[in-house]
């Protein structure tokens, strides 16, 4: 339980930060390598965009879980507390259905990518493990919002 | 704020519609990375497809042109063609090895004397060889034109070898474009075109290499004091069409497709012929001094070019590079 | 169908439904209304991959990244001490120094949301410190985050140059005055507005004094090291060792390093946190990055910028005056709703015929179009530099572009004098 508890909470902060921290100390090397040593990578820069298209994909069920996605809320704020309850928890729905609609066409379009062997063009890395990160994000994103959506809902009865 | 004609409301209905009206029967999208309206004949024989389609389907088959990038770079629209959202890419075969990768033997660099070598060999048999790899990865080969070469650009004179060496010169993410530079001395840099122009202005990079209508659009001649003549890779340029949108057409349509492109071929190659004279001439005017290469430095290429016809040996197989190696050779006949 | 999408898009962002999510939902409703359309759910969601397959956008975390080391090792706040030490109690001193290091920033980034996230990471903290008002820090730095694409050098002045055939180096050069023009009026409404709203004089002035106190020698060699980062930046990119992109990811390690070694301001166990803050500021931005670049294609394969050119050169254009102002207008209402780069791209060579048939120089549009790109971006609703400020200060998008309305129009005000009066742009080239 506390292991799922602390995943709950930390999973896709540790592995974000380690993308970064990747995507740093690749570029750096790059720099180093062409600079100091007069020969370049070819390779670094496709990792690091890789490493970065995965952590955009990652990060969406991290910025719903905590709450800093970014929205434009004047307009509900100004709305009585019962109506505004409302309008959040069908928000947190609509996440819902929009992440999970993502998530059930992204798996055929992965699924594309992998029948037609794409390969990148420095790494030669195959294309459908980029793509990949979509169906892990959509999912992780369905699961967040539903999470805030049981989360409002919760506190509607309460009240 | 969409006033005009091609209201997309409209579009919409239109494509319902299309069954009963004389409204055109297919929309094919062509996608590119290149300049439309930049005087290249690229982008002129691109608007020939349009016009030249359009008019012997008689308004049945409508042809959109989406260049600039609009809707990506090549490989995100070659990928979007595959799966049959866009009907028609146009780019050089250099983006395709990802999805093809039996065209990187186009990478192998002094492979064609001239271009009409190559043209020879990119209209007889070994096309129908290219074209079942294609067809392979779910694209039909509609159009393979040689346009021009390749050519270094540099802010220092490179007159022999020695000049090449670590020379650092702005390649495209590929293998085999690197091994080439690198075993002549010089210092292979992939970077990403975006900034290609500010790393020349700013030094990061010495040297660069594109054909003729990617220097003058570019306007690297601001930033390139010489243009050396290395006509190292041939500049082949395709249109390619969904497989499964172009087996669903009706024969006549098919007809019209391939005699357009056919036409349009002939007069692409011709276009490139005398342009590419023009072009030169236009960077010339802007300051750009020209170098031919020596015959040392010319061996010196092959040289490096068999080590990078090793490797794509290795990748792909013997056969293939056979295949074309004795295709040239009967060409220069 | 264009139509619907901004509707689409507009009323998601009432309801408060996520920006990403509202523009994801009018991303994909064209492909669910006719399953002929070529922007298919599958075209939609392959390229929010490949619209982020780029090397410039990575600018964008190391940027970040470097700027919140500078500010928990301290670095910001010696560079600001400095500048203080001579401008701190000026009426508006930091602001307007805060600015002018945003101009300098532009000189090293080509983009804006680069430009915003660098100067952002030191300012807004140091302003903050001061006593200035969070969400109006974060407006400021957001709006003269635009120069980053008007000062040289710059990504959209590449793509215009690449698209029309103008020549880049001369775009680059006529963005010059037009940058320093901006950034002079946004000093003025910075000054206005300390005029206007006083400053915590008391904290600014306790701070003066003790820097005064300290004698300059004193705080120069405190600050010394953290001057010579934006030198080593601007040289490394100048000399040619990098890449604008790769500049930020030196000034990352340039900072670690200083930080770690120099200062002992941090050490290695610090750094965890300072990535998951990093974490925390740009995750919120990269995704609608990538949509507002999909909904850009999405609305070129309606054909959508067609139309939008048919309607300016069918009414506009006969007459220069009316052609410059209907361009602005309806450059300015789109940038409220996208990031108008791709725009840019796909109008410029349609629209650049008919304006040089009435005189207007090719270079003169194209700075006119950036400008409006700059503008654009700071344009709430949507807006790039608000997306990259508001995690910055914990604070919501619209509560700052509402507060960066008056910086937006002393920079309007700029646009308009850098729209008449041509040779703002042009002098430079006339030599
Ligand atoms: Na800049
Ligand atoms: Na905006």
């Amino acid at each position: 339980m506390k292991v799922l508890k602390w995943l709950d909470d930390h999973f896709e902060e540790y592995i974000l930060s380690l993308l970064l921290a990747l995507i740093a100390c690749v570029m750096m090397l790059q720099v180093i390598m062409r600079y100091v040593f007069n020969s370049s990578l070819s390779w670094s820069e496709e990792l690091s965009r890789y490493a970065f298209v995965w952590s955009a994909f990652l990060s969406i069920g991290y910025t719903i879980k905590k709450k800093t996605i970014l929205r434009v809320d004047t307009l509900v704020e100004i709305l009585p507390k019962g109506i505004k309850n409302t309008v959040k928890i069908l928000v947190s729905l609509i996440m819902v259905v929009f992440f999970a609609y993502l998530l059930i066409n992204s798996i055929p379009t992965v699924n594309k990518i992998f029948i037609s062997k794409q390969e990148s063009p420095a790494l030669g890395i195959p294309m459908y493990l980029i793509y990949t990160s979509t169906i892990l994000g959509f999912s992780l994103a369905v699961l967040r919002s539903a999470q805030s959506a049981i989360s409002n809902i919760k506190e509607l009865v309460k009240k | 704020a969409c006033g005009g004609k091609n209201n997309a409301g409209q579009q919409q209905q239109q494509q319902q519609q299309a069954q009963q009206n004389n409204q055109p029967k297919y929309t094919l999208q062509l996608a590119g990375a290149y300049s439309l309206n930049a005087d290249t004949p690229r982008a002129k024989a691109t608007k020939k497809i349009k016009e030249i389609i359009e008019q012997k389907s008689n308004g049945n088959i409508k042809v959109e042109l989406y260049l600039d990038s609009q809707l990506g770079g090549d490989r995100e629209t070659l990928e979007s063609c595959q799966a049959g959202n866009i009907a028609m890419v146009s780019s050089t075969t250099a983006p395709q090895v990802n999805f093809i990768p039996k065209l990187a033997i186009f990478d192998i660099p002094m492979l064609f004397d001239n271009l009409d070598i190559a043209k020879k060999v990119l209209t007889g048999e070994f096309r129908d060889k290219l074209a079942a790899e294609y067809e392979k990865a779910g694209f039909k080969l509609l159009l393979m034109v040689p346009i021009s070469y390749r050519e270094m650009t540099a802010k220092k004179a490179i007159n022999t070898i020695n000049d090449l060496k670590g020379v650092k010169i702005r390649t495209m993410e590929n293998k085999y474009h690197k091994e080439f530079w690198n075993s002549l001395g010089a210092n292979a840099t992939p970077l990403n075109f975006s900034e290609l122009y500010i790393a020349l202005q700013q030094g990061t990079v010495d040297a660069q290499e594109n054909p003729y209508d990617i220097i003058l659009p570019n306007k690297f001649y601001e930033v390139q004091k010489y243009l050396i003549h290395t006509h190292h890779i041939a500049f082949i340029h395709t249109v390619v069409m969904n497989k499964n949108l172009y087996d669903s057409m009706p024969d006549d349509y098919k007809k019209v497709i391939d005699e357009s492109m056919k036409e349009v071929s002939e007069y692409l190659f011709n276009e490139s012929k005398t342009q590419n004279e023009q072009m030169l001439a236009s960077l010339k005017e802007k300051g750009m001094q020209v170098i031919e290469i020596s015959q040392d430095v010319k061996d010196k290429m092959k040289e490096a070019a068999n080590k990078v016809a090793d490797m794509v040996r290795k990748d792909v197989g013997n056969d293939i590079v056979d295949e074309l190696m004795k295709a040239i050779e009967a060409a220069k006949k | 169908m264009a139509i619907q999408m901004f509707i689409i898009l507009l009323a998601g962002l009432l309801l408060s439904i996520p920006i990403a999510v509202s523009l994801g939902l009018a991303t994909i409703y064209p492909g669910i209304m006719n399953p002929h359309f070529a922007g298919s759910i599958q075209f939609v969601i392959r390229n929010m991959v490949s619209a982020l397959d780029s090397t410039p956008i990575l600018a964008i975390p190391m940027f970040i990244l470097s700027g919140d080391i500078m500010t928990k090792g301290k670095i910001s706040e010696k560079l600001f001490n400095f500048f203080a030490y001579f401008v701190g109690n000026k009426t508006a001193g930091m602001p307007i120094a805060a600015i002018i290091t945003a101009l300098f920033y532009g000189a090293i980034s080509g983009s804006g949301v680069a430009t915003t996230a660098a100067v952002g990471g030191m300012a807004i903290p140091f302003l903050v410190s001061l006593g200035y008002d969070k969400v109006y820090c974060a407006a400021l730095v957001a709006t003269a985050g635009g120069l980053g694409v008007i000062i040289p050098p710059s990504i959209p002045f590449v793509t215009y140059g690449v698209v029309t055939g103008v020549s880049i180096g001369s775009l680059f050069i006529a963005g010059i005055f037009p940058g320093i023009l901006i950034g002079l009026s946004l000093m003025v409404y910075a000054y206005i507005y300390a005029k206007r709203n006083g400053e915590d004089k008391e904290k600014i002035l306790y701070k003066f004094n003790s820097l005064r106190a300290k004698g300059f020698i004193t705080v120069f060699k405190e600050s010394f090291w953290a001057l010579l980062a934006p030198v080593i930046i601007l040289g490394g990119i100048y000399s040619g060792i990098v890449t604008p992109t790769e500049a930020a990811v030196i000034s990352v390690f340039y900072s670690i390093l200083v930080c770690l070694f120099v200062y002992k301001t941090l050490s290695a166990k610090n750094i965890m946190d300072i990535l998951i803050g990093t974490v925390k500021s740009y995750s919120p931005i990269v995704v609608l990055l990538s949509l507002a670049i999909v909904f850009g294609r999405i609305l070129a394969l309606l054909q959508a910028p067609v139309a939008l050119r048919d309607f300016i050169v069918m009414n506009f254009a006969g007459n220069r005056f009316l052609f410059l102002l209907v361009l602005n207008i309806i450059l300015l209402i789109l940038g409220m709703f996208m990031d108008v780069g791709p725009v840019i791209a796909i109008l410029a060579p349609m629209l650049l015929p008919s304006a040089t048939a009435i005189g207007i120089n090719p270079i003169h549009l194209g700075v006119i179009m950036v400008v409006n790109l700059a503008i654009g971006m700071v344009t709430p609703p949507f807006g790039v530099n608000l997306f990259v400020a508001s995690p910055l200060v914990k604070e919501e998008v619209m509560k700052i572009g509402t507060k960066a309305i008056p910086f937006i129009i002393s920079f309007a005000i700029a646009l308009f004098l850098i729209t008449y009066i041509p040779a703002i742009s042009l002098i430079l080239l006339h030599q």
